[in-house]
């Protein structure tokens, strides 16, 4: 069966968008306190938003409106993701004091 | 402090820009996709207003940090690294440590993966005919992809919305700040699966849900995050 190069290029980055995600879940899982699983919630929602983006652009024109679009969603995740992840592990700390992880 | 009328000054000013934008990446004035996009538009000048007054300066992003994107870029991709290294150190039994991102670092190539045969950049299936009409097919519509690239497109949908149950497992049996963690995992993936989904089903339209999700995603975690340290 023929595949394109293109077609090659999205299957690789979807799957290193579910490896990612599958990385994610299991550490919220795994990890013992919230500081330690917020962690986990940094590359799924930074990484996985830009390689999504890639595999749009790949797939479609990167100047058409779908393209854009998944480029502003990754640009939005990215952004913000760091401001979230901040602000709750603020959180976390402020309930249990700094000494307690 | 910033007074009210400022705010709702602001979030006019980027409604419009907002709106303008929609209309630009559309293309063209729809009945049916404008009024949705000056809708998402307002959403997304509400949600940034709102951000802002409840984060206040501490979240402040000064102009200059734009300088220091590629750091932070190459700080995500290590971080993941480092992470990566740390689950797979708990799931052995052992303590983690500084010394996690030496162990991942020969994980990051693997060549080979996900590509097919070399003979899809043409030179030896030349003479197929049926492969050449596939292709002068695609060469025609560029931004329609075959029919198995939309099976991958849904098959990673699926894997994403199947990455909630965790966060769903987390949500019930943590404490608070551990529900918030999982409620931001989920909505991460919830995004990201309706982003592939749409993908998948061709429908340029739905890539507002997506969009719209991702950009009120971050006041409401951010609003929940700031009232768990607070009052809870």
């Amino acid at each position: 069966m023929a595949v394109s190069i293109d077609h090659a290029i999205i299957t690789v980055l979807l799957a290193f968008v579910v490896l990612i995600e599958v990385i994610c879940c299991a550490g919220i899982l795994v990890m013992k306190t919230p500081l330690q699983r917020l962690h986990y919630v940094g590359p799924a929602a930074m990484v996985c938003p830009v390689l999504l983006a890639i595999a749009i652009a790949v797939s479609k024109n990167p100047l058409s409106g779908a393209g854009l679009k998944a480029v502003f969603i990754a640009a939005v995740m990215v952004a913000f993701g760091p401001v979230l992840s901040h602000a709750t592990g603020d959180a976390a700390v402020s309930r249990r004091g700094p000494g307690h992880p | 402090m910033i007074a009210w009328k400022d705010r709702v000054l602001a979030a006019a000013a980027l409604w419009v820009a907002f709106s303008a934008i929609e209309a630009l990446l559309v293309g063209k004035i729809d009945p049916q996709e404008t009024p949705v996009g000056i809708a998402i538009a307002l959403l997304a000048a509400l949600a940034t207003v709102g951000s802002l007054a409840a984060g206040g300066a501490r979240y402040a992003v000064p102009i200059s940090a734009i300088a220091q994107l590629p750091r932070i870029a190459w700080s995500v991709v290590r971080d993941t690294a480092i992470v990566t290294g740390a689950l797979l150190r708990a799931l052995g039994g052992k303590p983690p440590d500084d010394r996690l991102q030496r162990s991942v670092r020969s994980r990051r190539r693997r060549p080979g993966v996900g590509r097919g045969p070399r003979a899809h950049r043409g030179r030896h299936v030349g003479l197929a005919e049926l492969g050449r009409r596939r292709r002068g097919r695609r060469a025609r519509r560029p931004d329609r992809p075959p029919a198995d690239a939309m099976s991958v497109w849904l098959l990673a949908s699926a894997a994403l919305m199947l990455g909630i149950l965790p966060c769903v497992l987390l949500a019930a049996r943590g404490n608070a700040i551990d529900r918030l963690v999982a409620l931001e995992l989920a909505s991460v993936f919830t995004v990201l699966a309706l982003l592939a989904f749409e993908q998948g089903e061709q429908r340029q339209s739905f890539f507002d849900l997506s969009l719209a999700l991702a950009v009120v995603t971050f006041p409401s975690s951010l609003i929940f995050a700031r009232v768990l340290r607070r009052w809870l």
